[in-house]
């Protein structure tokens, strides 16, 4: 559970932050760790008893788009137009600006001559990137994945157009559904956590909590918790499963949980969720099997782990892992 | 997880006076600060106006801005000095005020004043923690004792407060969880 700055997220630093007692490095750990879905829950817990002991001081806070539009106009009072911050010139400005944000995301406008069709576009290629959205909804982009959003998302709409994998958080709001796009059908949700993957021709849906209705050209249909729905471009309906793999978006939680899985599967979902490569020097090593849960560790404690497990060694060569020994040989 | 390779293209679109990039750092921010700001003067209204004239300041002197870290890195560290700032205008203010009740609480270590709106089953369970913890929780939460205040006053380690409020949150979690 560290950080970029090796701030261990203990117990003892959340109540310090809850107690207000958190020095800058120590809060904005604890709010990258936040940011990773599973850790909330966890969170909540300490700050809803922190809370009950003091009832009359629960924070109400209001949205990121209602304190945009105070500071937007705040922007506007206290500087002359002319340097830049009017509502009027931010339009203007997002209509001629061409942004690329490189290292691996690019961010571009494009636009038409309505200033609300102004696009936000975010797309990753070998990293994945947390995008926030303005009505506090969060999505995790897998690598080579692309959102787009308007600019004044979440006044009257929520959609977002999206191809590649993603995971989402959902903020609820029961007047607003938030409706996602992708080239095979539509899914369509309230509030809830989900993973996407979105392929050119295919649609894949898998709800870790919450409902969620997937739309195709010709079938949809209601996913709840636990299930996963999936569909073709031309195929007429949607099928539905009753089993969710909480692996396929461990580039996201950073969970793993494995039941007795072929070492082969292990290694398959590693090397989606992290950016290394693993080498098995030695066929036998992919008959081990493998019953662990991994939460918040990172790949190399996590190979590690697995090679003092099943009496392998493990060797790091830049963004490659390779693992030997002896292996399950299959008469044993 | 996070992947902060942008940051820089963030902060130079930024500079170049950006609009969207500007709000993009906003949108992903703004909820974080407000609710450390929070913690650390337990007043929502205060502590978003502090983060609105930190994001104020961000766009107003981009160019002049020496960022080296992130901007994220920036912005926490600014609301931190600013909150610490705005306690410290308080605490002046208190000092004028007649009458403080801690101060006459502390001297004999019994702050033993629960706010008025509490209900019996919480400061039941605050009442049952292990004496020290007890103390050391009520310090921090009701008489808005900072660590080093609390460990000053009664002569322990800041580790040891840590370790002791922290023990009281989860036994009183525990706790409230059966009621």
């Amino acid at each position: 559970m560290k950080n970029k700055n090796h701030i261990t997220i203990s117990d003892e630093l959340i109540v310090k932050y809850l107690a207000g007692d958190a020095g800058p490095e120590e809060a904005e750990a604890l709010h990258d760790w936040l940011s990773i879905p599973g850790n909330e829950i966890y969170f909540r817990e300490f700050q809803n008893t922190w809370d009950t002991t003091l009832p009359a001081e629960k924070p109400s806070m209001m949205t990121t788009e209602a304190a945009w539009e105070i500071f937007s106009r705040g922007a506007v009072k206290q500087n002359p137009p002319s340097s830049g911050f009017s509502r009027t010139s931010l339009f203007k400005i997002a209509a001629s600006i061409l942004i690329v944000l490189t290292c691996g995301i690019a961010g571009y406008l494009f636009f038409s001559d309505q200033p609300s069709d102004v696009l936000v576009v975010v797309t990753t290629n070998e990293h994945a990137k947390t995008v926030h959205l303005p009505d506090s909804s969060v999505v995790v982009l897998h690598r080579r994945t692309s959102i787009s959003y308007p600019e004044n998302f979440g006044k009257q709409i929520r959609e977002v157009t999206f191809s590649g994998e993603g995971y989402f958080r959902v903020q609820g709001n029961p007047d607003i559904p938030f409706v996602i796009h992708t080239s095979a059908a539509d899914v369509r949700v309230v509030g809830t956590v989900f993973n996407v993957f979105a392929g050119n021709d295919r649609l894949d849906v898998s709800v870790e909590e919450g409902k969620v209705v997937l739309v195709s050209k010709t079938d949809s249909t209601l996913l709840q918790t636990g299930q996963a729905g999936s569909t073709r471009l031309g195929d007429p309906g949607i099928d539905v499963s009753d089993f969710i793999d909480i692996n396929n978006w461990g580039y996201a939680t950073n969970k793993f949980s494995f039941n007795d899985a072929p070492l082969t599967e292990v290694i398959r979902q590693f090397e989606k969720a992290f950016p290394y490569r693993i080498e098995i020097q030695n066929k036998d090593i992919k008959n081990c099997k493998l019953t662990a849960t991994f939460d918040q560790v990172s790949a190399r404690e996590i190979l590690n782990l697995i090679g003092e497990t099943l009496d392998l060694t493990v060797q790091e060569n830049d963004s490659t892992f390779r693992i030997e020994g002896k292996g399950c040989p299959w008469d044993q | 997880m996070i992947v902060r390779d942008s940051e820089r293209a963030i902060m130079d679109a930024i500079r170049e006076g950006n609009t969207l990039a500007f709000q993009q750092v906003f949108n992903a921010n703004f909820q974080a600060l407000c609710q450390y700001g929070f913690t650390i003067l337990r007043d929502p209204d205060e502590a978003q106006d502090i983060v609105q004239a930190m994001f104020l300041k961000l766009w107003e002197k981009r160019n002049e801005l020496d960022i080296k870290q992130s901007v994220r890195s920036y912005l926490f560290r600014a609301v931190y000095h600013q909150c610490m700032n705005h306690l410290e205008h308080r605490s002046v203010k208190e000092k004028h005020k007649v009458y403080h009740t801690y101060e006459k609480q502390t001297e004999t270590q019994q702050p033993e004043i629960f706010p008025l709106e509490l209900e019996d089953n919480i400061t039941a369970a605050i009442n049952g923690l292990p004496e020290q913890c007890r103390l050391i929780f009520m310090m921090s939460r009701y008489d808005e004792m900072r660590y080093a205040e609390i460990a000053d006053k009664l002569k322990i380690s800041i580790n040891t407060v840590e370790n002791q409020i922290s023990k009281a949150l989860k036994i009183l979690r525990l706790k409230l969880k059966e009621i």
